[in-house]
């Protein structure tokens, strides 16, 4: 009796979108990195192609990280206070991307100027080659003022840049047009949003092959079931022919994950002094591991072992099934 | 010697006049053009052309049609107020609002045209009938009770099993049947296979007899004025809700009468006063007399009907959505306070359940739904939106909470479908309107339902709004602008062009309850048919209905993404059939027994248990809709915008 092929066929694939741009493209990058491709479910390569693996960025801030976990700051040392050094040592570890946080942008957390952050990026794509991925700080009125500084102080490097909202796109999405970025697109752990965003970034001029989308993040025991079904039905609706839902997926698990009292200080009682600071390592590469299951693109993590086991992992799950 | 001349100054048109001391201010009036409602053309005696005497000085006028306070304001009648100085006259809203009968929603022609379509013969015989008898006079042959007399003479002319009557009539009726010389009108009520001698009235009244029927809805009422004779509408009338005072939705409203007996009743007494008002306001339009309307015909939801009544509505608003009754014998209209003939009969339509009221049931039965070959959808867009699929072999209907927005309530510049509303409007660029049209081509004074749904889909066509939408705030300037609390706002009309004293304007919230108002019907809609595992294309037609006035812009309706991207020739508006219902079954005992067989076979599809809801409202509070691509139409013409 022979078995019945019962492997699903996707109509449709995850857009490619490439970050950075070497010299050749006008840009100072030594490396770039594709993202997406996939034509089937995650690890489902007997389904179809499963596309680009999954890139690892590594998360920095320019300024702030004195409130990072002990075990974050032991890992990194004293690099913390220098975005450009901090940027290295994250390539060290095995960043095939740098996330740079603009978190002192914030009104509250320093309020620095547009220019002040455009040198920090500057700072940043000068001492590293791999592209780069900036975030603003999340307060709308200061992200359109700070946004288009850093954009045209990265002029030509591809860089990807966030987050386009709901209620605050359209600056965003000139600027990168104009600047040529990939831009990110924020939703609210709501897959209709996640669409809605993608639409208004296109009705105001935006390339949907150019855009990448964040679903939103939430990490181990902080919903992660339901950020694994939003972005699982993203997945399924992308490749069965939505294009506005095929779209590479950011995960920002570092964020997440470091923020649960789990990772900083375990509450149980099985908690040893040796095992103390392996939870918030293991928090954080638990939540990518699951993650990566629903279709993710793009991680964005912070524990230098944590990036080394899911660089495992992934190459486990990607290994040639035994013949 | 000429005549003193003094000039008078009408409020609030603003129109001016000089005339003669002497003349009437109504003569005064016609003369400056301004429009004083009078249905007696100046007798004193309709006491409808009531003004107000701002300043200077009037001769004569009764006092008699006012109270002591509206004397002391300086009401006068206009056709008997005299000028005696340089006067200014202001007309109050009842006496302007007289001016042109004010719009109701009259069901839309097409509908009978749905009728014809079902080969639907609707038998004429009014649930309340009056009947001119000559009756034989009694002698020693012929010695039947006055009773008797009555039923046989009767029963040649009115079909029934038998018949009944009141205690009271009885004892009235042989005085009243010697007194007229044995020439009485019967005034028979249906009441299942009985018939109720409901009235025996001296004489031949038989040319009076009128029925209002009413669409008591959470938002608006509505009332017309039916010839029982031969069933032509004479007229029609319309106000919002009172209960609103109470709050916008009926769990609100739930939730106030059922806290104690005074609150519920004060629910009722606002119902009942609005019925009263519109039934005043018709019966003195038209100059009958209350003893002349025998019959209301009510149809609305379950909530409404259940506090129209005084029925514990408590329980309909907590799961499982159980009401006190929903199919009730015709009630004394003068026993909830209703003031037509005082043995008049009250029929209320038969409602489904808690959310699936007479309204809904009585627009299955006008639109034909129930007769149709083919699936059809009926979608009543009201305060609840309510969605019925079917044919005449199944009835499956749901309902979801859409908000009055479409009424033109809880907007800031909204207002029914009257005098003056924006129905129609067209935008040129951000900065400039194009046009647009009001009803009765009265000044503009605010926005109709319509109206909204016209303007939205212009904001998102011109870039006003995006598809979320949120107004562009980039568009500052004298008309995207910051209201009040920060607000921003667009304006459309300044006050100093407006009929009223204020600009109007749409703001963020409001079309923010346009968003979620189409979300929810077009979600609802949705979720039932793939309950049935349909999609819009498997409809044969979509019937629109609701308290949009006359007419709804379809494209505009699909623009926005209220109505689905289907073609336009299978989307009618059939305009309130909650009314045409009541109408309908007030005119024909055939049609409203049909009708509780209507309710019988609808089936109620709860949406609120109903997983896929809520991820279909969010999807579809989006303009058109967060699947764009189930709007093609829609995009092309975004798209092809975009290009040009």
């Amino acid at each position: 009796m022979t078995i019945p092929d019962t492997s699903e066929k996707w109509a449709s694939s995850i857009n490619e979108v490439t970050i950075g741009a070497t010299a050749e493209d006008g840009g100072t990058r030594t490396s770039t990195v594709t993202l997406g491709g996939a034509k089937a479910l995650p690890f489902l390569s007997f389904e179809g192609s499963p596309g680009r693996p999954t890139a690892i960025a590594v998360e920095i801030w320019d300024g702030g990280a004195e409130a990072w976990p002990d075990q974050l700051k032991d890992a990194y040392g004293d690099v913390l206070s220098s975005p450009g050094e901090w940027a290295k040592k994250a390539v060290e570890f095995g960043a095939e991307m740098i996330c740079l946080r603009l978190m002192s942008a914030h009104p509250d957390a320093g309020d620095r100027s547009p220019e002040q952050c455009a040198e920090t990026v500057k700072e940043v794509l000068q001492a590293v080659g791999v592209p780069l991925i900036v975030w603003g700080c999340g307060v709308d009125e200061k992200d359109n003022e700070t946004l288009p500084a850093v954009s045209a102080a990265a002029k030509g490097e591809n860089c990807l840049l966030g987050t386009a909202r709901e209620k605050n796109y359209r600056t965003l999405v000139a600027v990168c047009q104009a600047d040529k970025h990939k831009l990110l697109a924020e939703s609210p752990l709501d897959i209709n949003i996640a669409k809605q965003v993608n639409i208004l970034c296109t009705d105001a001029g935006f390339p949907l092959e150019d855009m990448v989308v964040f679903p939103t993040t939430g990490a181990l025991g902080y919903g992660i079931e339901y950020v694994y079904s939003i972005q699982e039905r993203g997945r399924l609706a992308g490749l069965g022919g939505d294009k506005l839902l095929a779209q590479p997926v950011l995960c920002d698990v570092g964020y997440e994950a470091w923020r649960a009292k789990e990772a900083k200080a375990p509450p149980f009682a099985c908690v040893t002094d040796e095992t103390r600071n392996e939870w918030g390592i293991m928090w954080e590469a638990a939540t990518a591991a699951v993650l990566l299951q629903s279709g993710v693109e793009l991680l964005v993590l912070r524990h230098p072992k944590a990036i080394e086991y899911i660089k495992q992992t992934l190459a486990r799950f990607t290994q040639a099934a035994p013949a | 010697m000429t005549a003193r001349h003094c000039n008078i100054l009408f409020k609030p048109d603003g129109a001016g006049v000089d005339v003669p001391a002497g003349t009437t201010i109504l003569a005064a009036a016609a003369k400056a053009g301004v429009f004083v409602n009078s249905l007696c053309g100046g007798d004193g005696v309709c006491g409808r052309c009531r003004v107000i005497v701002r300043e200077g000085k009037v001769s004569g006028g009764s006092t008699e049609p006012f109270t002591h306070s509206e004397i002391q304001e300086g009401y006068i009648l206009a056709c008997e107020g005299r000028v005696e100085s340089d006067l200014v006259v202001e007309l109050p809203l009842e006496t302007q609002l007289a001016k042109a009968p004010e719009y109701a929603g009259e069901e839309v022609p097409e509908l009978t045209d749905v009728s014809r379509a079902a080969r639907r013969k609707v038998p004429f015989a009014p649930l309340v009938r009056k009947t001119y008898l000559q009756l034989p006079p009694p002698d020693l042959n012929n010695n039947v009770s006055d009773l008797q007399r009555l039923e046989l003479a009767l029963g040649k002319r009115v079909a029934t099993e038998g018949f009944q009557m009141g205690l009271k009539v009885t004892r009235r009726l042989p005085e009243v049947l010697r007194k007229s010389d044995w020439a009485v009108t019967a005034v028979t009520g249906f009441r299942g296979p009985l018939t109720e001698i409901i009235d025996v009235e001296a004489g031949d009244t038989s040319q009076r007899n009128m029925c209002i029927a009413a669409d008591i809805g959470t938002t608006t009422v509505v009332c017309h004025l039916v010839d029982l004779r031969h069933g032509q509408t004479l007229g029609q009338a319309a106000k919002y809700n009172s209960q609103a005072a109470y709050g916008a939705d009926v769990i609100r409203r739930i939730v106030h009468a059922s806290e104690n007996a005074d609150k519920g009743d004060a629910l009722r007494q606002a119902v009942i006063g609005d019925l009263n008002e519109l039934i005043h306001e018709l019966v003195t339009r038209y100059r009958l007399g209350r003893r002349d309307i025998t019959l209301i015909a009510a149809s609305g939801n379950t909530a409404m009907l259940h506090l129209l009544l005084s029925l514990p509505a408590e329980s309909i608003r907590k799961e499982p959505y159980i009401g006190a009754a929903y199919r009730l014998p015709p009630f004394r209209a003068a026993e909830m306070g209703l003031q037509i003939n005082p043995r008049g009969l009250l029929y209320c339509l038969p409602c489904v359940a808690g959310f699936v009221g007479a309204d809904i049931v009585g627009g299955i039965y006008a639109s034909g739904l129930a007769q149709s070959e083919e699936i059809r959808m009926l979608i009543d867009i009201g305060t609840n939106g309510e969605i019925v699929i079917g044919n005449r072999d199944f009835l499956v209907c749901a309902s979801a909470s859409a908000g009055p927005a479409f009424e033109g309530a809880e907007c800031r510049c909204g207002m029914r479908a009257t005098r003056g509303a924006i129905d129609h409007i067209r935008l040129a660029d951000p900065q400039h309107v194009l046009s647009f049209s009001t009803i009765s081509s009265a000044p503009p004074l605010g926005l109709s339902g319509t109206g909204y749904v016209d303007l939205v889909a212009e904001m998102l066509r011109i870039g006003v709004i995006d598809k979320t939408g949120r107004i562009d705030g980039s568009l500052s300037g004298d008309c995207v602008r910051h209201g009040d609390y920060g607000e921003l706002e667009y304006m459309l009309i300044p006050a100093d062009r407006a009929g009223g004293d204020r600009d109007i304007l749409i703001t963020q919230s409001d079309v923010n309850n346009i968003l979620r108002a189409k979300g929810a019907v077009y979600a609802a809609a949705s979720v039932l048919l793939k309950s049935l595992d349909m999609g819009f294309n498997d409809l044969a037609e979509i019937m629109v209905a609701g308290a949009f006035g006359n007419f709804l812009n379809l494209e505009n309706a699909i623009f926005i993404g209220l109505l689905p991207d289907i073609p336009i020739q299978k989307l009618r508006f059939v305009g309130n059939t909650s009314l045409a219902g009541a109408k309908l079954a007030a005119l024909s005992q055939t049609a409203y027994e049909d009708i509780f067989a209507v309710a019988d076979r609808t089936t109620y599809f709860e949406l609120s248990t109903d997983p896929s809801f809520m991820d279909q409202f969010v999807s579809a509070c989006f303009f058109p809709h967060t699947h764009i691509e189930l709007f093609p139409t829609v995009m092309a013409e975004l798209a092809g915008k975009r290009s040009s």
